[in-house]
This record gives structure tokens, sequence and C-alpha cells, in this order.
């Protein structure tokens, strides 16, 4: 005796399916996809060039500007500011005291070529909180790298 | 008499919207997995630096990338020299400003430096000064916004 099946094909198609959980999982997406844009999409840090093209003009301008902050990394991992060594953490209390002196609030920032990129962001990150309104960013001469760094343009 | 019309069921949609759920959380799906390439106008993918402080939105931009082993993109395109950079970013500075009908707002097109984070940062300076020769006013280095 053939068995009798216990639901139907005509059966199965008329059992109205469920779209609640769908749209549940489809609502929790789109809020997590716009809740997440703002560390998705990639933003900037402006800077100020780099001197690839000083002028003897540009150097006397530097001289007579009112830069109070001037960080210098090195390769071994010194942080230099105005040229004495710092320690790193102290800086987030120096620097808005610096540049509370300064009228342009500019800082600059000189590292050397072997600086890790991720901790020259996280320095111009840091200049940008503490209140500085521009990083002039500086190249140094690899041939003189214990001198000071160029002057801003 | 009403009891001789015929009965009128709603229509059955389920068979339709199965589907078309399913292709809906498809499409999201590949929208989230792809949304940064979308913003970014390049598919180079880089770690990105993360950062506190954003001050730009990046739109209409022009994406310089360097990777990890210090290759050098423009756009979509591999350079085997960062100088080559110059004569590019300034062609399409230049196509730029004749799109926009005034001559002054060449060099105005906002470049982005995308450096992955873990090279040199004079790698990052060879590419701003290529940058710069081609008279940019506007350089960005792209970062990503830190959480909390």
């Amino acid at each position: 005796m053939a068995r009798k099946p216990s639901i139907t094909i005509e059966e199965t198609q008329k059992i109205p399916i469920n779209l609640g959980p769908f749209s549940d999982v489809t609502t929790s997406l789109v809020i997590m996809f716009m809740l997440s844009i703002p560390f998705l999409v990639e933003s900037g840090i402006f800077i100020t060039r780099s001197l690839a093209a000083k002028t003897p003009q540009m150097m006397q301008q530097a001289k007579k500007s009112d830069i109070k902050v001037n960080i210098y990394l090195r390769s071994d991992g010194t942080v230099m500011l105005n040229k004495e060594p710092v320690d790193p953490e102290q800086l987030p209390d120096l620097i808005p005291r610096l540049l509370a002196r300064s009228i342009e609030k500019k800082a600059i920032l000189t590292a050397d070529a072997e600086v890790i990129y991720e901790s020259v962001i996280d320095y111009i990150d840091m200049l940008k909180a503490n209140g500085a309104s521009d990083v002039l960013i500086m190249k140094r001469k690899a041939a003189t790298s214990t001198e000071a760094p160029e002057a801003p343009e | 008499m009403a009891k001789n019309e015929p009965k009128m069921e709603p229509p059955d949609m389920s068979g339709i919207l199965f589907p078309l759920a399913g292709v809906m959380i498809m499409v999201l799906a590949v929208v989230i997995g792809n949304a940064q390439a979308l913003f970014t106008n390049t598919s180079v993918q880089l770690e990105i630096p993360k950062a506190n402080v954003i001050e730009a939105d990046l739109e209409q931009m022009i994406p310089i990338s360097i990777d990890k082993n210090g290759a050098y993109f423009y756009k979509d395109e591999k350079l085997n020299d960062v100088k080559d950079l110059t004569p590019k970013v300034a062609a399409d500075q230049k196509k730029y400003a004749e799109e926009a009908g005034d001559p002054e707002l060449e060099g105005f097109q906002m470049v982005v430096i995308r450096g992955d984070k873990s090279i040199q940062w004079g790698s990052v300076l060879e590419a701003i000064d290529a940058v710069k020769r081609a008279k940019c006013k506007r350089v960005v280095l792209a970062v990503i916004k830190k959480r909390g």
C-alpha cells in the first residue's frame, strides 16, 4: 500500500513564505552599512607642500615667522621638539601651550625618510587635534639629517 | 446575491518576493564589500592609516596610491617611476580646468595620496614632490577615521 504524502505539491505552493526574517536581515545590514560608512570611507588631511624647491626669500620669511612648534622624527625613534629631545607622551600637553604663543598656529613636521608613514600620520593628527591650523611638511636632506630642517615656504 | 459572488483572495506574491529579497541581500552585500573602491576611484587595496582629525571629504579627486612594496599607482595604473606622476597629474589638472571652463582652476583639483601605513615616509615625500611639481595646490593624505 502506497504511503500517502503528508503534504502535496499543491499544498506546498499555497504555504505563505514568511518574509519577516528576510526584511529584518536586510534592514539590519542597511543600518550596519550606514553606521560603518565613516569608518570605511577614506577621508583626508590637508598638508602644506614639502620644499622641493625653496628660495632664499622663503628662508628669510621662515625666520621671521612665528612658528613655535617644530617637530622632528628621527629614524631611531627619537622625537625632537624645537631641536630638543622630548618624550612623545608629553607632546599633547606641550603643543597647545606653544601654539598659544603663535598667531598663525602653524607647526613644522620633519621626519627622516626611514620613519614609518603611520607614525608620521599620528603626529600630523596629534598636531591638528591640539590646535595647529596648518602642518608644514618639511623635507630633510639625507646627508644633513642632524641639522635643522629646511625652512617653510 | 452576495453569496454567489466569487471569493476574492489576495494574490500570492511570495513566489516573486522570495527571490527578490535574496537578490536585495546579495546586492547589499556586494555594495558593502566594494564600498571603499566605489568611494576612492581606484581599486588598489591598501591599509590606510587612521586619524582622529578629518579635514577633507574625497570627491572628484585624483588618487595616487603607494602599496606596501613602495610601488606607485596613478589611479589603477602601476608606474615604473615616481617621476611619471608629474606629467599625468599635470594633464589631469589641465583637463579639469578646461572642463570647468576656467583656466585659473588649473591645479585646484584635489590630489589624494593613499599610502599603505607600513611604507616609509620617504616614499610619500617623493610622491608629494612629484605632485607639487605638477603645480597642484590641494594635496591630501588619505586617512580613515579612528573609531571611538
